[in-house]
C-alpha cells in the first residue's frame, strides 16, 4: 500500500508530512512510557519482524496481493505510541533503501499506514478486550478485529487524501469503493498474521504483550498474598510451588486467590478486583 | 492473614533475599532467548521465505492502475539504489538477490529501530516506575496487616514482594 511520489500533489503531500510528523513527535514522547532497558530491543525486533513480514505478500482476488500493514500487530505488543514508530521506520527504511513508496509520499505513507493503523487498531483492540471476557483468547480475537478493520481504514483515509489532493481526476466514488474493497480481503490476511504472532507470543512470553498487560497485572496482585501463605503454611520455595502445587492444599483458605496464577485462563474469576485494578495499570 | 503473615515475615523474607538477582537475570535471559528467536525468524521470513511471496501487484498498485491513478506516477528517486525493489544489485541469482536484500533490510530495521526505542526509553532513574507499582500497593498491604511492624522489617517485606512481582508473569505461562 506504499502511495509512490506522482500520486498525491505537492501541498497536500506536504500537509500530510506535517501530519505525519506531529503523530511521530507525539509518540515520541509516548513511547518514553512505554520503553525501558528490557522492552526498547524487543521493539526494536517488533520494526524488523513487520518489516520481514511486509515482503511477504499473499494473494487475494483478481491478481493482487497484499501484505501486512502492521500498525495493529506493533500496537498490540509494544504500545500505540512505539507502534507508529516501528512502522515508521520500516516505512523509512522502504523508502531510503528499496524504493519502496515515494520520497516526497512519505508523510502520505506515514500517515496512512503508521498512525491510521495503529489508532483504529489500538482503539478498537481496547474496546473489546474491555467488553470480551477477560483472558487470552479475548485478546487473540481482538487482535483479529482491530487488524482487520486496520487496513480498510487506511485504504479509506488513503481515499481522503486522494481526494483532497490527488494529481489524476478518477471519480472518488470509484477509488473508495475499489481501494477499501480489496483492502477488506487484505485486512484478513493482516488480520490472520496478527492473531497468528500475537496469540504465539502470548503463549511463550504472556509478559511481553502491551495489550495484555491488564490481563496479567492482576494476577501478580494475588500471587502475593497467596504466595505469602504459601511460606508460612511451610512450601519453603513460594516461587517454585507456586505454578502447581498451591491449588490443592491452599484451596480452603482462599480458592479464588490461588487457582488465579494457576490457571491463567482463568482470570475471569477474579474479576471484581481485576477491574479496580485495571485503571491503575492503565496508568501506570 | 494478617496478623500471622506479619509475625511469619522474617521467615518469608529469608528465602527470597537471594532471588533479586536470579529473577532479574532470568528474566533478562529470557528476553535475550525471545529476542534471538524473533530475530531468526525474521531472518529466515525476509531471507528465504520472501522468495515465495506472491508478485502480483498490491491492493493500491492494482487499484492505482485499473482506475488509472498512478497515469501522472513517477519513478522512485532512488530506483537505481542497490537495494531498489527489494532485489540486490549484481546479484543475478533471484533466490539469493532479494535474501540478501530481505536479511540486510532486516538488519538495518533492527539496528535503527533498536537505536531508536534506546534513546527515546525510560531511563534508569524512572525506570523503577515500572515496578513502583507493584511493590507500592504490597507496600500498603504490608502496613494495614503490620502497622506494628517495624521499618527494617517493612523494608525486607518490600524486597520480597519486589521479588515477587518480577518472576510472576512467568509463572503464568
Amino acid at each position: 500500500m506504499h502511495v509512490p511520489d506522482g500520486f498525491i500533489d505537492a501541498p497536500v503531500s506536504i500537509g500530510a508530512g506535517a501530519v505525519a510528523a506531529a503523530g511521530v513527535a507525539v509518540s515520541l514522547r509516548g513511547a518514553r512510557r512505554e520503553l525501558d532497558e528490557r522492552t526498547a530491543p524487543l521493539a526494536g525486533l517488533v520494526a524488523a519482524f513487520i518489516f520481514a513480514v511486509q515482503m511477504l505478500n499473499f494473494p487475494v482476488a483478481a491478481g493482487t496481493s497484499g501484505h501486512l500493514l502492521g500498525g495493529a500487530l506493533a500496537a498490540i505488543l509494544v504500545g500505540p505510541c512505539t507502534g507508529v514508530l516501528c512502522v515508521s521506520v520500516v516505512l523509512l527504511m522502504q523508502g531510503l533503501l528499496f524504493a519502496d513508496g515515494g520520497l516526497t509520499a512519505l508523510g502520505v505513507n506515514v500517515t496512512d499506514m503508521a498512525i491510521t493503523t495503529v489508532v483504529v487498531a489500538y482503539v478498537l483492540f481496547r474496546l473489546l478486550v474491555k467488553v470480551l471476557p477477560r483472558g487470552r483468547r479475548s485478546v487473540t480475537a481482538a487482535a483479529f478485529v482491530a487488524a482487520a478493520a486496520s487496513v480498510p481504514a487506511a485504504a479509506a483515509v488513503f481515499t481522503v487524501i486522494y481526494a483532497v489532493g490527488g494529481v489524476t481526476d478518477v471519480p472518488l466514488s470509484k477509488v473508495a469503493g475499489s481501494m477499501i474493497g480489496v483492502h477488506v480481503l487484505i485486512g484478513l490476511g493482516e488480520a490472520a498474521i496478527t492473531a497468528l504472532t500475537v496469540g504465539s507470543v502470548l503463549a511463550v512470553r504472556p509478559d511481553l504483550v502491551h495489550g495484555a498487560r491488564g490481563l496479567e497485572r492482576p494476577l501478580e496482585l494475588h500471587t502475593r498474598p497467596g504466595t505469602a501463605k504459601a511460606a508460612q503454611d511451610g512450601h519453603g520455595r513460594p516461587e517454585k510451588a507456586a505454578p502447581e502445587a498451591p491449588a490443592a492444599p491452599e484451596a480452603p483458605e482462599a480458592p479464588a486467590r490461588h487457582s488465579a496464577p494457576a490457571a491463567p485462563a482463568d482470570a475471569g474469576r477474579t474479576t471484581p478486583s481485576g477491574v479496580r485494578d485495571r485503571p491503575q495499570d492503565a496508568k501506570a | 492473614m494478617t496478623a500471622r503473615s506479619a509475625t511469619q515475615r522474617p521467615t518469608t523474607a529469608r528465602p527470597t533475599t537471594a532471588r533479586p538477582m536470579t529473577a532479574v537475570r532470568r528474566s533478562l535471559h529470557d528476553n535475550r532467548v525471545f529476542w534471538i528467536a524473533g530475530v531468526i525468524l525474521a531472518l529466515f521470513l525476509a531471507g528465504f521465505f520472501s522468495y515465495y511471496a506472491s508478485s502480483r501487484p498490491d491492493g493500491l498498485e492494482k487499484v492505482a492502475k485499473d482506475q488509472g491513478i498512478d497515469r501522472k506516477a513517477e519513478d522512485h528517486r532512488l530506483s537505481d539504489s542497490p537495494l531498489a525493489e527489494y532485489q540486490t544489485k549484481n546479484v543475478d541469482n533471484p533466490r539469493l538477490s532479494g535474501g540478501l536484500a530481505g536479511v540486510i533490510g532486516v538488519g538495518a530495521t533492527l539496528a535503527v529501530g533498536t537505536g531508536v526505542f534506546w534513546v527515546v526509553r525510560r531511563r534508569p532513574a524512572p525506570a523503577l516506575d515500572r515496578s513502583a507499582p507493584a511493590p507500592d500497593r504490597s507496600a500498603h498491604i504490608a502496613d494495614k496487616s503490620a502497622p506494628d511492624s517495624s521499618a527494617p522489617d517493612s523494608s525486607a517485606a518490600d524486597r520480597s514482594a519486589a521479588d515477587k512481582s518480577d518472576p510472576s508473569p512467568d509463572r503464568s505461562r
